[in-house]
Order: C-alpha cells, then structure tokens, then sequence
C-alpha cells in the first residue's frame, strides 16, 4: 500500500502540470470564441451582432453608440473568424462561401464608412442589418446541408 | 493462490500504479496539446495565411510536438529514449531514403509555400503549363487549364522550372501589331490605331499608352501599340482591338498585305520533272 502512495505522490505534480495546462488551454480556446463547431460560434456572434444592431436605435447617448457600435463591429469580425475556420475544413461548401461572402460585405461597410456615419445614417444600418440576415440564411442553408 | 496473488499486488504496487498515472497523464497532456493546436490553427486561419501553407505548418507542428509528447511519456515510464530515438532515426533514414522522390517534392512545397511564387487563384505559367492555381498539395501543385484539365505538376518540378505569375500585378502590359501595306497613308493607319485605343474603355490612361512605326518586313510596315490594361481585360481587349482595327482599316480602304502562293498548273505536263528510269536487273 505504501507503494502504491509513493508512485502516486512521484506522479501527482506532472498530473497537476498537466491539468493546469489543460486548464489554460481550454480558457484560452474559449477566450477566442472558436469551439469544435465553428458554425455555431458564427451563427450566435451573428445575432448577438443582429440584437447589438437593433439595440443601437433605443439608445440616447452618442458615447454608448458608438460603443455598441466597436463592439457590433468586433463580434462581426469574431463571426467572420469563426466562418473562416469552417471553411478552412469544409473547403468545397459553397454555401458557406456565400455566407463569407455577405459577411465580408458587412466588414466592409464598417471600413468604408466612419462609426459616426454609420451611427447616424439609418440606410448603411438597414444595409448591415440586411447582410447580417443574409449571412445567416446562408448559414441556415450550411446547416441545412450538414443535417 | 497466496503467492500468485501477492505477485498481482506487488506487480500492482510497482508497476500497474505507475502505468496507470502515466495513462492519466497522457489523456490530460493529449487533450492540452490539442487545445494548443486548436489555438494555433485558429491563429494561423485568422492570421490569412494560404491555406496550404496552414496546413503545411499544422501537419509540421502536430508531427514535431506529438513525437516529443511520446518519448517524454517513455520517460517517464522509465523506457530508454536513446533506442527510441535511434529506432526512429533508422526508420526515418530508411523511409528517407526509399522515398526521396517523394521527399523532394514536399521539401520544395514547403519552399513554394513559404517562398510564394504565386497563390491559389493565380493565373501562371509553369514550365509551359498555364492555368489557375486550384491548390498546392504537399506533393503536387494543382493547375486547371483554361480548357478545364486539371494538372497535377509534381512541386519538384515546379520549384525547378522557370514560373511566370500573370496575376502577381494588377496590371498589364498588351502589346498589339499592325501590319499595312508600303503604299499605305501611314497618318491616317496611326490616326485609326489611336482612335480605337482611345475609344476603348478598358485601355487605362495611367500608364499610358505608346504607338510607334515599329518595322519595316518584307511585304509590310509594322505598327506596335503598347496599352495597358487590368488583368481580368486582357484577352478581352485584345480581341476587340484585333477585330475593330482591322475592321476600320479594311473599312477605310488600307491594304493589309498577307503572304500568297502562286500554284502554276500545266495541262500537257511540259516542264514536269521527268520519272527517274527503272534499273535493269543484272543478269
């Protein structure tokens, strides 16, 4: 029995190395966004971004906008992320090409056009909210697909 | 039975206890290590680097670190290393040495995808092939023809034959000749080249474009015109210059000379050339 705890005690601190590698690993992969199913990550950065967008029209305050505003625009870029890797594995859907497709659109509106404009300008709003909703039909379809 | 199963507890004890930490331990550093791949395979995605070079790092990286993953779990079984390691040298020379082929054309994918000569989508010529860029393998870059044949180019051969990428500008250079006759008014050719190079849409102003008197053949006078277009217009362009020039210098009454053949035919066969005489046999 004696034995027994003196090989587990030699072993325990690689054991615990280990854990706490895995353990920053899997933060880490989190932190990304990015999960076994990179879909799923791009559709829900999407409608967080759909709500972030619809948001923006009860808020007041120019500062929070503007805000709401950068962090729509990051969730958009994470979504394109996310998009990429699924693609990067499913190399011949093309469907999911479409998707990249719309959803490059909408990153480029955010590099054409100022926060501000984009803020006040109902028409490039009403434009990334109808590429966001393509993007997702798009991935409806992917999905769709896959099933 | 009391010895038999005092052997079981102490081979427990001594070894069973040991094996099973260093399981535990490899499902844990497994699954760490693909966390980590994960991660570096989202970085590298992410980053925009080609696709085949992605590929080409992760495959490297996966080989490299679970090797290593390997030979520390040996250790701490206590097996020795150094014969692994000398095990795997072999095996590796041997495989080496059966496949150099083989081996040639993944060292120079890997130089054509950290050199970049071209990437996927790319329009070039390698070696007298041209097409796309469909993808570049670990072993072959695929090319598709502009008659859709799909070509597997072996990446030894790539990497050794001469490479011309039409795609790495987005410009380029159309250079087109117009041969007229002698007798031609050459003001009124020149003035028909430069309006139709004018007039087209797709010639760009900057840089911009050059007409000359370039040479005088045996039958004709030669005018070059140097335009430049965007790669998606080139072969465009140049059909509709080829077309509208000669079209507009037919319409204007300029003789475009072409080479011609003269066939004489005799009815009563004078002038032919007499049949060699049969030789009489030697009896």
């Amino acid at each position: 029995m004696k034995l027994i705890f003196e090989s587990i005690r030699e072993y325990l601190p690689y054991v615990f190395v280990w854990a706490v590698f895995l353990v920053i690993g899997y933060l880490l992969v989190k932190r990304t966004g990015f999960s076994k199913t990179p879909l799923k990550t791009a559709e829900k950065l999407l409608d967080k971004s759909l709500s972030m967008l619809k948001e923006l029209d009860t808020i007041e305050e120019e500062l929070v906008k503007t805000v709401t505003l950068a962090r729509l625009r990051k969730s958009l870029y994470r979504a394109k992320d996310a998009l990429s890797i699924y693609i990067f594995d499913n190399r011949l859907n093309k469907t999911a090409a479409n998707a990249m497709e719309t959803l490059t659109a909408v990153t480029e509106l955010f590099e054409k056009y100022s926060m501000d404009l984009i803020v006040k300008s109902n028409d490039v709003k009403k434009d990334v909210q109808n590429l966001i909703t393509e993007t997702e039909l798009a991935l409806a379809q992917v999905k769709e697909a896959e099933s | 039975m009391d010895e038999f199963g005092e052997r079981i507890l102490t081979f427990f004890e001594t070894s069973g206890v040991r094996f099973a930490m260093v399981v535990l331990i490899a499902v844990l550093g497994y699954k760490a290590i693909s966390k980590f791949m994960l991660l570096i395979k989202y970085r590298l995605i992410v980053s925009k680097l080609d696709n085949s070079l992605v590929n080409f790092v992760l495959t490297g990286v996966k080989v490299i670190v679970y090797t290593g993953f390997i030979l520390y779990l040996a250790n701490l079984l206590d097996i020795s290393t150094s014969g692994l390691m000398g095990a795997i040298s072999a095996v590796t020379l041997a495989i080496g040495l059966s496949i150099q082929n083989v081996l040639s054309s993944v060292a120079n994918g890997i130089m054509l995808v950290t050199t970049r000569p071209f990437k996927v989508n790319d329009f070039v010529d390698i070696g007298g092939i041209t097409g796309t860029v469909q993808e570049v393998t670990m072993m072959h870059t695929i090319i598709n023809t502009a008659d859709n044949q799909h070509v597997f180019i072996p990446n030894s051969t790539v990497y050794s034959s001469r490479i011309m990428n039409y795609s790495a500008n987005d410009i380029r250079r159309l250079v087109l000749e117009f041969g007229v006759d002698y007798s031609c008014d050459f003001d009124q050719v020149m003035g028909i080249i430069r309006s139709a190079i004018e007039a087209h849409p797709a010639v760009l102003k900057n840089p911009a474009y050059t007409l000359h008197y370039a040479a005088d053949k045996d039958s004709s006078v030669t005018f070059t015109a140097k335009v430049w277009v965007r790669n998606e217009d080139y072969w465009n362009t140049k059909w509709d210059f080829e077309e509208n020039v000669f079209r507009t210098l037919a319409a204007e009454g300029v003789e475009i000379p072409f080479p011609q053949i003269t066939v004489s035919y005799r009815q009563d066969g004078t002038g032919a050339r007499p049949l060699p005489a049969a030789k009489e046999d030697k009896k």
